[in-house]
């Protein structure tokens, strides 16, 4: 019975030309997503492979210098793309990929790529995962705002009861037929995949497989919560048009309005520190308290020479066996370390907190959830990009430390006169980023998982309960 | 008359009603009804508006539960069993209603395979639509351009597909032209010939005693007279009809007596 | 007298009807909390600016004060050698908030807005680690009045008016309201002007609201000139929309198709034809390689530091006068500056290919913008705002020359290791950007909204002319 259903259904969405160019034209523009996400994503990991080996080969060929010179001159950390940023680029274009890895400074990521994108780039992104959020749902409702309105004002509805079908009958071949028309959208989404692991895996994403699973899963309860709503309101309400309206409306709030209000709430309630507030009090709070003229400050050194001079039992400077200048560099680092994770330990707080204020206005636009859990299985999201820049700051302080410590033990009496040479650059170790694995990814998303899940299943249970109401009203007419 | 006696002539009433009820909060739409059809029968009910002609369609539908009494289908309560008491039956309303972007050959395909009939041939779905009085070229056009006539033929054929034992007709005659009226009436008594217990709820006098076996005349709920259209004239029988609909006050019924 | 009893009825119904009442507060609070945003973000602006400039200056008032001392002798010369030290000259350069960055933030939230000009620093690292706000903010992009104008506005418009003829026609009313002295034409548009005009009159309210002192930002009188244009295109924007409406009215579809048909119009206008747009902007003119960017930044400076010694023959070749002994203050200092004009001399041109791409792009989509209005209305808005990515360009490459011309005009001073005068340094230039001026900005904006007039006032015609002929088949059926 509900093969027959279904096959009923199937074949009036063949016939319906609305259906069939809706589908057309998403497939297509899925398409041109996949194609775009690809050469965007092949083209940054190419840029990014030559500009690590120039990265290296500048520093390796760098000739004398001295090595805190050299800390200034400094290298970049270079975030890799992952394969899944075809599919999902999330938020990639709107952080930073390159990491200055200065002595004394930690720098925020540069080169965002949204500061060379046209004006309408943040109204509409040609992405795999951008069509399939914004154009599966709007599919499903299209297929299925009339599924039992219009039944019930053709009267076919009546019809299909004195067969014996059931609601729950009804509802299930609608859902399914529907369901089967969304997946013809499959096709692009295979291009995208095919794609993406057809570019230079630089990255090597932990549990890649796993994370393409839980992508294609989180979709499918995405738009399995869309059909089930559709039909739910179907049921629920007198006209099909109604039903469009009322759908149309939600999908519009979903996808378009509450994302925009949702972080812009979140902006207002939890403010990121202005920039050049940020920058002034990051380079004071981390350089004067030590380096300054304040009586502190000059305690603070003190203090160090004393211990210093203790430990090896001399009375001078000059009689050191170490540089002491490079002691000293090494110190006012550590002090500052302090200071860095302080004030981005605040920054990404308040990036948090907007997080978790938009993750509540999920629970009016299943689209937020979506887009969180994908953009964080593809690793393109910011909890990704916190990930690589935290690694980059440990990097940065081993990478100031050997520097330093090369003058420490080498300077000897030169101190900022000594020299280091290519030999010694080349010696100094690469970056060697290790993604999160995707249990750590998973752990990070639960909520929206959860959150998804209740839509799916709220959307469900409206739908089942819905058409068994609208069995009982059209009994009663 | 008719009888609660199902067995009476050694056939088993198809449709059948015993003391049936059915209230809408303080509304009675149906009092004590007893009715039986059995193969080869054609009850029409005929009554005004809310005199309970739909809501005994409904009923043995299995759309209403009864307050009290039974609707039997083959003998079946449909209370008990309303899927499968749904497969001996075929449903023609008013207006017969079809998916408009399928031919008829496809909806009949569909709505005989929702009665579990779906292992058809196309030529034997076109079988039914040529007994239902339909060629093949207009089965296969949408069914968006058929006419009223067209879709209850089809209907017909829905009927025929599924191999209904009852049919319950609802006003199928208003709405069409004389010579669709006509063609139908032809077709409802060659079923009724082949055997099919039909009760058809109609204002239609006229064609009543035209279809009828026996036509029963319904008021506020309760079927007040049963009358023999070959013992009784049409004219005979609208007299008695306009009677029952002025005189509010008269009680009897033979339905009540029996 | 029936017009009058139809508009009375429409009022009536915006009054009781609770749906459209609905609608209509929904777009209310939607509009006031764009207003209120908007101005807290400009107001933070304006604040950013004057703080970050009155800082530059209290700085640059000390610097100078050094030198005036020095030169009237308060100082001894010997005490503050660094006084006047040509190579530490720097200025303050900002822009200016976008007269309308309230109304429409444009880019104006990605790009720097500031910068110290120091000849420390190469023109590639003028604006440092301002890249400090949320990603998840930036992707969003702000729920500004724009917004809600270009999106919101027109989907109200839809769901108050697509049913205006059809629910009549499908209730079987349509009849005999016509059959009183009254046209299609006229009962349709009487209604309309109803329903749209409580949508203009909400937006014209919050414009009024962005004025009020303290909003947006008390510069009353700078404003009110570029609202005028903001409003220009907001209105021909508004006006193509009630003409598409009314068109898709009078094709006298069902009520469902007539939503479907806007809803799809909508869609197109407002996503699919962005996304495709800048897709197609973006791949046509790809923008060069940021990451190589980098890496030829710094080729350039390792290049520039390991051959400074054939740049400091060079300069002394171009300059017989300065010998090396005549100089009083370290020799890095000279370096540096040497070195930073030659890391200048190679990323110049390299900056101003980037510029080229972004004009080229520009370019592309002022023309293929009338393919979508939204796109148009997006970029006419900003334009107005001051708040598009031209002035914002325009901004950094203005920084970069001013940059250029302060390095040049102290060339000799630096080389010759010689200190500033008080009157050098007061003839120094000082950073001015070139603001479009209003007549500039509305002969941009000027086809664009011409453009969408035009278009509506065809659609109009052929809406009206279709309502009309609709009155004789109502009439004959």
């Amino acid at each position: 019975m509900i093969k027959a259903i279904i096959w009923k259904e199937l074949l009036q969405y063949r016939r319906d030309g609305r259906v069939m160019s809706v589908l057309l034209i998403t497939l297509a523009l899925g398409f041109a997503a996949a194609v775009n996400g690809w050469s965007t994503v092949e083209t940054l990991q190419r840029e990014r492979q030559s500009a690590v080996q120039s990265d290296r080969d500048t520093w390796d060929n760098q000739g004398k210098k001295n090595p805190h010179t050299a800390a200034h001159f400094s290298r970049y950390a270079f975030q890799p793309t992952s394969n899944l940023a075809v599919f999902d680029p999330g938020l990639k274009d709107f952080m930073g990929s390159a990491i200055w890895l200065e002595a004394h400074y930690r720098d925020p990521a540069t080169l965002r790529a949204v500061e060379d994108a046209v004006e309408i780039q943040r109204f509409a992104r040609l992405t795999p995962a951008w069509i399939l959020q914004v154009f599966a749902p709007l599919l499903a409702i299209l297929l299925a705002f009339a599924g039992i309105a219009a039944e019930r004002e053709r009267g076919t509805l009546r019809q299909v009861m004195s067969s014996g079908v059931s609601p729950q009958h009804l509802f299930v071949g609608k859902a399914i037929a529907a369901l089967c028309i969304i997946a013809l959208l499959a096709p692009s989404v295979i291009a995208a995949v095919a794609l993406a692991a057809n570019t230079q895996d630089e990255m090597g994403l932990p549990g890649a497989g796993l994370r393409l699973a839980g992508i294609v899963l989180a979709y499918a309860i995405y738009i399995g919560a869309f059909t089930f709503a559709a039909i739910g309101i179907s049921a629920r309400v007198a006209k099909s048009k109604t039903a469009l309206v009322i759908l149309v409306g939600f999908w519009a709030a979903s996808v378009v309005f509450i994302p925009r209000l949702a972080t812009d709430v979140g902006s207002t309630l939890s403010p990121a520190p202005e920039a050049t507030d940020f920058e002034a009090r990051l380079s004071s709070e981390s350089s004067s308290p030590f380096w300054g003229s304040s009586e502190a400050a000059q305690q603070r050194r003190a203090d160090i020479e004393t211990e210093v001079l203790a430990q090896y039992g001399v009375d001078n400077i000059a009689d050191l066996p170490i540089n002491y200048d490079g002691y000293l560099l090494q110190e006012s680092e550590e002090f500052a370390n302090g200071v860095f994770d302080r004030m981005y330990d605040e920054l990404w707080g308040a990036y948090e907190d907007q997080a978790d204020i938009v993750r509540l206005f999920s629970l009016v636009s299943p689209t937020l959830a979506l887009s969180n859990i994908s953009s964080a299985l593809a690793g393109s999201d910011m909890q990704a990009h916190r990930h690589f820049a935290d690694s980059a700051e440990l990097f940065r302080r081993d990478f100031v430390r050997i520097l330093n410590e090369e003058m420490i033990e080498n300077g000897g009496e030169d101190g900022y006169g000594y020299m280091s040479d290519n030999d010694f650059w080349q010696q100094n170790p690469d970056f060697d980023y290790q993604p999160p694995t995707a249990g750590d990814v998973l752990s990070n998303v639960w909520a929206d998982i959860l959150i998804l899940l209740a839509w799916a299943f709220l959307a469900y249970q409206l739908a089942s309960r819905s058409v068994r109401f609208s069995f009982k009203q059209e009994a009663m007419a | 008359m008719s009888s609660t006696n199902s067995n009476e002539n050694g056939r088993m009433a198809i449709l059948q009603t015993i003391n049936l009820r059915k209230t809408f909060g303080e509304v009675v739409a149906l009092e004590g009804l007893n009715i039986a059809v059995k193969p080869g029968e054609t009850l029409c009910l005929l009554g005004a508006n809310g005199a309970g002609k739909t809501t005994t369609i409904n009923l043995f539908l299995g759309f209403l539960e009864p307050t009290s009494g039974e609707a039997l289908v083959n003998g079946r309560n449909v209370a008990m069993a309303p899927v499968e008491t749904k497969q001996d039956i075929a449903y023609i309303p008013e207006q017969v209603a079809l998916y408009p972007s399928l031919t008829g050959l496809e909806n009949l395909r569909f709505f005989a395979a929702l009665a579990g009939h779906d292992k058809y041939s196309d030529a034997e779905l076109y079988t039914c639509i040529d007994r239902a009085g339909l060629g093949k070229a207009q089965a296969d056009r949408p069914v968006a351009g058929y006419s009223k006539g067209m879709r209850q033929k089809i209907g017909i054929a829905i009927a025929l597909a599924k191999q209904a034992k009852a049919f319950l007709l609802d006003e199928p005659l208003s709405g069409l032209d004389p010579s669709a009226a006509n063609e139908f009436a032809v077709l409802a008594n060659q079923l009724r010939e082949d055997g099919a217990a039909i009760l058809i709820a109609t204002h239609d006098i006229f064609r009543a005693t035209e279809l009828a076996s026996t036509i029963g005349i319904m008021k506020a709920g309760r079927l007040v007279e049963e009358l023999d259209p070959k013992s009784v004239h049409s004219i005979e029988i609208e007299a008695i009809y306009l009677n029952h609909m002025r005189d509010n006050h008269v009680r009897v019924s033979a339905g009540e007596a029996a | 007298m029936s017009i009058q009893a139809i508009t009375a009825q429409e009022k009536r119904a915006l009054k009781t009807d609770p749906t459209q009442l609905v609608l209509l507060v929904a777009f209310l609070l939607a509009c006031l909390y764009a207003v209120l945003q908007g101005g807290a973000y400009r107001q933070t602006q304006v604040e950013m600016t004057t703080s970050f400039t009155e800082a530059q200056i209290e700085r640059n008032t000390a610097w100078r004060d050094r030198l005036v001392a020095v030169e009237t002798g308060t100082t001894a010369p010997e005490d503050d050698r660094w006084a006047g030290l040509a190579m530490d000259v720097s200025f303050p350069a900002t822009i200016t908030p976008g007269p309308l960055s309230d109304l429409s933030q444009g880019v104006s939230d990605v790009k720097p807005a500031a910068s110290r000009v120091s000849l420390w620093r190469s023109v590639d690292r003028l604006f440092g680690n301002y890249q400090i706000q949320s990603p998840i903010d930036t992707a969003a992009g702000a729920f500004d009045l724009a917004f809600v104008v270009i999106f919101i506005m027109p989907l109200m418009m839809i769901a108050l008016s697509y049913d205006v003829l059809s629910e009549d026609r499908e209730l079987g009313r349509l009849g005999l309201i016509l059959s009183q002295p009254i046209s299609v034409r006229q009962l349709v548009t009487t209604r309309l002007k109803v329903r749209f005009g409580a949508v203009a009159t909400i937006l014209l309210l919050s414009l009024l609201v962005s004025l009020l002192p303290g909003l947006g930002g008390d510069d009353f009188a700078t404003r009110v000139p570029f609202l005028a244009v903001w409003l220009l295109v907001a209105g021909a924007y508004f006006l193509l929309w009630a003409a598409v409406i009314v068109w898709a009215i009078s094709l006298n579809l069902k009520g469902e198709t007539t939503a479907l048909l806007l809803a799809g119009l909508w869609i197109v206008n407002g996503l699919v034809g962005p996304a495709s747009l800048s897709a197609a902007a973006e791949s046509l003119y790809p923008t060069p390689s940021r990451l190589a960017f980098l890496s030829e930044a710094r080729e350039a400076s390792a290049e520039a530091y390991k051959s400074q010694a054939d740049i400091m023959q060079g300069m002394l070749l171009d300059h017989p006068d300065l010998t090396a002994e005549n100089y009083s203050i370290p020799e890095y200092i000279r370096t540096s500056f040497l070195v930073t004009r030659t890391v200048d001399e190679a990323v110049v041109p390299v900056l101003q290919r980037f510029d080229d791409v972004q004009a080229e792009r520009r370019q592309f989509l002022s023309a293929l913008q009338y393919a979508s209005p939204a796109v148009l209305t997006l970029q006419s808005l900003n334009l107005a705002a001051g708040t598009d990515l031209n002035r914002h360009v325009a901004f950094e490459r203005s920084v970069r020359n001013f940059k250029q011309a302060v390095a040049e005009a102290v060339e000799v001073k630096v080389l010759a290791g010689e200190r500033l005068s008080l009157a050098d340094y007061d003839g120094l230039p000082r950073f001015r950007h070139q603001e479009p001026s209003i007549g500039g900005i509305l002969g941009q904006v000027g086809l664009p909204v011409g453009f969408l007039i035009v278009v509506a006032i065809l659609l109009g015609a052929i809406a009206l002319n279709n309502l009309g002929r609709l009155q004789n088949r109502i009439r004959e059926s």
